[in-house]
């Protein structure tokens, strides 16, 4: 059954799976939310979320800006950007997320100001990361080690 | 006969697609889909039905052959177990 996606996607028009890893969290919960993937029929707009591959990696992140020639993409839940990822990499989009039997709205307001929200506090979040790296990694140096005896 | 844990019936833009959801994701990456029909033999399962029960269940609802039903619900059952998806 483990037949490639877009195998999956030219056959049936869509694709319907989990989703695994933390990186699009909190929109998609590890191994817990459905997602209903369709193929990418025109270029992909600024906060669509695109199933990608990356050698022999499937990835779903967010567009965070959309090149003449090719896309800057962020996971939700990532402070690294990827760039220079082409429409040839872009299997298909985002269209529906199913969180146990309630469907959620990815045509809505909440999520509209949600993808805004999450592209626009990007560098905040990469600075509160690596300021919270530094003082735990500080922490660990002054308070960590404990001597025995 | 029991639908094995972590797999899950969804209805997606018009059709009904059987996922697997946290544990049972890890090994069965793909999607199943399925008929109406076989949607409601599903669902029977969900219940606890044996394939007796799901003939009785059924047999009203679509105007069809006995031995037809009996054997569309045989050969779901069959496609269920043969993607590992029943246990029992």
């Amino acid at each position: 059954m483990n037949r490639r996606i877009e195998e999956l996607l030219a056959e049936d028009g869509m694709y319907v799976s989990t989703t695994s890893g933390v990186s699009m969290m909190p929109m998609l919960r590890d191994r817990r939310d459905t997602i209903v993937i369709t193929p990418a029929r025109e270029r992909l707009k600024k906060y669509d979320v695109a199933l990608y591959r990356r050698g022999e990696d499937y990835l779903l992140h967010r567009v965070v800006k959309v090149l003449p020639d090719s896309y800057i993409i962020c996971g939700d839940n990532c402070v690294t950007l990827e760039t220079g990822i082409t429409d040839a990499q872009v299997i298909g989009k985002l269209t529906e997320v199913r969180r146990g039997e309630k469907k959620l709205r990815l045509d809505g307001l909440g999520y509209a100001i949600y993808c805004r929200y999450i592209v626009a506090t990007f560098y905040p979040r990469k600075t509160f990361r690596r300021v919270k790296g530094a003082v735990c990694s500080a922490a660990k140096k002054l308070f960590g080690r404990k001597k025995k005896g | 006969m029991k639908i094995k844990d972590g797999f899950v019936l969804r209805e997606v833009m018009g059709n009904y697609v059987v996922v697997a959801i946290g544990e049972a994701s890890k090994s069965f990456r793909g999607m199943i889909k399925l008929n109406a029909t076989a949607a409601d033999i599903w669902s029977c399962i969900m219940q606890g039905m044996d394939e007796d029960g799901i003939y009785d269940a059924l047999f009203d609802k679509y105007e069809v052959d006995g031995d037809v039903l009996r054997a569309d619900i045989r050969s779901t059952v069959e496609t269920l177990r043969a993607n590992g998806l029943l246990e029992g």
